[in-house]
């Protein structure tokens, strides 16, 4: 691309005109330099020897460098278990998420559905409206029985109004003929959502698999909370958690005594 | 043949006005599409509400819900007489104030420094890059904070060799740094990502106000103070109203692994209160009252902000 030109020349504006672009310039190649130092710095330490890296004070090239870290690493078969809980549930709560939620989008993007108004009443509130942590642990865990299981990570996630709402504004975009003359043609509303409408939103789904896919790869939370003791269900994600202490069944009385928690994170930062 | 024939007779919209249930058994293939997911909702989203009635009680994991004692106003009493608590609300709001004032300001002056680039590559190449952090997970990021802001890190070498500090500052390690450390984590974390919705907003301008702008003499500062960013106010508001709405929200993987035993005044939030007492300690019913509590607050923040904005007649969410 050519350099900067102003659209308008004005007399008096020029010089300023030409100083701008330079500095704007200069401010985005700081943020820029800003954004990926940590993460540079981390390849770094990752790949410099382990005691030395201790010492810190490594910038953008590791001082001693050695192999040793990621040879560690891959001859865990932990990792690997890990990595394919991480995998697994990633792929599977991706594709949960879009079927269930398209579908849903679609019939609420459908004007003449009388149930229309009431579910997304019902879906909008949830986003505000949170019954909060402990209740839904108890929900999940005692009621439902799904703590320690692999389908923790999957049945508590399968939705999401927000992915739910981009969805159906997407839908609403495409043009009503499409419905209209497919139900003529005299398909069922299913058959005109799987083969009409559901292939058309291949952009928006796209979309919304790396909202969903991302979240659930960063997800750790789950499985502390209900997976923290079962070392097969980890994901790759828990393990580089400082010193995790794992929710620890245990009975104490309203008024009990406080006891200091152990910090998650006390272990000293390299 | 006579499948399709049938299927069109059932599924036609309608001319006269059929009463409820008939229209609604015509519409069995979208309730059958969309019930499901109710009903879900109404599970996973809805049905834990019952737990609130665990705030009100001395609640046994063994009795139930059912069977607990109920004991009024005593869970909330207990609450606001802990100082530890109070803390936690300070902290959240806190933090949450900081985390909304930094993540606005910086992701509107990016917006707008990315919209005066002319260079298509150039934006795209600073989009991409910022825009990164967002897909790293807390877990990396908190990592890779430790690092950076460590005694022998890079901001405490930066700051020594510029001469501003004599002695390493222990970032981490002091209580009063740490609403200030989570405030610019976020803003690296997400400035690129939030930039986005301002930039389509900016893209919806009609080039015609800026031409019309620079032919009254106004320069490029002006424009940017008359034309872009009263295009993006109304953006702003309604971000602004949600944000308001999730005030209560600070965040909670941000603080649960940055923070340690050392600034845990400063850095427990409501929601590492409420994973606290419920989770590790047992105390359902004071934990249930917490996250009450935080609910409820939310829920009239939002529609305090919503009120406000209409009274002021800008733009409502609700």
């Amino acid at each position: 691309m050519t350099a900067y030109t102003p659209r308008i020349k004005k007399s008096h504006g020029i010089g300023h005109d030409r100083v701008f672009p330079v500095v704007n310039a200069v401010i985005l190649i700081v943020l820029m330099f800003t954004t990926l130092y940590p993460v540079i710095n981390t390849v770094a330490y990752s790949f410099n020897e382990g005691t030395d890296a201790l010492r810190g004070d490594i910038g953008l090239w590791p001082r001693v460098f050695s192999l040793k870290s990621y040879q560690s690493i891959l001859s865990d078969n932990a990792v690997y278990q890990a990595a394919w809980i991480s995998a697994s549930k990633t792929v599977l709560i991706t594709l949960m998420n879009l079927f269930w939620t398209s579908m849903l989008a679609f019939t609420l993007s459908r004007k003449e559905y009388v149930l229309r108004k009431f579910i997304t009443t019902v879906m909008v509130l949830t986003m505000y409206v949170n019954a909060g942590l402990i209740p839904n642990y108890l929900l999940i865990s005692k009621t439902l029985g799904l703590s320690k299981s692999y389908w923790v990570y999957i049945v508590p996630t399968m939705f999401s109004c927000f992915n739910m709402i981009v969805i159906r504004t997407y839908i609403a975009g495409l043009p009503d003929a499409l419905v209209e003359s497919a139900r003529i043609d005299g398909a069922g509303d299913i058959r005109v959502f799987w083969q009409i409408i559901f292939p058309l939103c291949k952009p928006v789904l796209a979309t919304v698999a790396l909202f969903v896919a991302v979240g659930s790869w960063n997800s750790w939370f789950d499985t502390h909370l209900y997976c923290g003791g079962q070392k097969n269900l980890h994901s790759l994600q828990y393990p580089p958690r400082p010193a995790p202490t794992p929710p620890k069944p245990r009975r104490t009385r309203c008024a009990a005594p406080l006891r200091p928690r152990p910090s998650p994170s006390a272990a000293p930062s390299p | 043949m006579s499948s399709i024939a049938k299927g069109t007779q059932q599924n036609i919209r309608p001319v006269r006005k059929k009463g409820f249930w008939r229209t609604l058994g015509g519409q069995w293939q979208l309730m059958l599409m969309s019930v499901p997911m109710l009903l879900y909702v109404l599970l996973f989203n809805y049905g834990p509400m019952w737990g609130w009635i665990t705030a009100f009680q001395d609640y046994k994991p063994k009795t139930g819900l059912l069977g607990s004692k109920f004991v009024g106003l005593q869970n909330f009493q207990w609450l606001f007489g802990r100082e530890d608590f109070i803390n936690s609300i300070r902290n959240t709001l806190a933090m949450s104030v900081i985390n909304l004032v930094f993540g606005t300001v910086s992701s509107i002056l990016l917006a707008v420094l990315l919209n005066e680039v002319r260079n298509r590559g150039f934006k795209r190449t600073v989009q991409t890059v910022t825009y990164l952090p967002h897909f790293l997970s807390m877990v990396i990021v908190v990592g890779m904070a430790q690092n950076i802001f460590a005694s022998n890190g890079a901001i405490n070498n930066l700051l020594m060799s510029v001469g501003l500090v004599k002695s390493p500052v222990f970032f981490l390690g002091e209580g009063k740094y740490f609403w200030w450390l989570v405030g610019v984590i976020n803003v690296w974390k997400e400035v690129g990502w939030n930039t986005i919705i301002y930039i389509s907003a900016m893209t919806a301008i009609d080039p015609c106000l800026y031409e019309a702008a620079s032919i009254d003499g106004a320069g490029r500062f002006n424009r940017i103070l008359h034309v872009t960013l009263p295009g993006i106010k109304s953006t702003f508001v309604i971000l602004l109203i949600m944000n308001i709405g999730h005030l209560m929200e600070a965040g909670f993987e941000i603080q649960y692994l940055l923070g340690s035993s050392v600034v845990m005044d400063w850095s427990q939030t409501i929601d590492i209160f409420v994973l606290k007492y419920g989770i590790s300690k047992q105390q359902y019913g004071v934990a249930t009252a917490a996250g009450m509590f935080k609910s409820v607050v939310a829920i009239v923040l939002l529609i305090g902000a919503n009120y406000v904005s209409k009274r002021l007649g800008e733009d409502t969410l609700i």
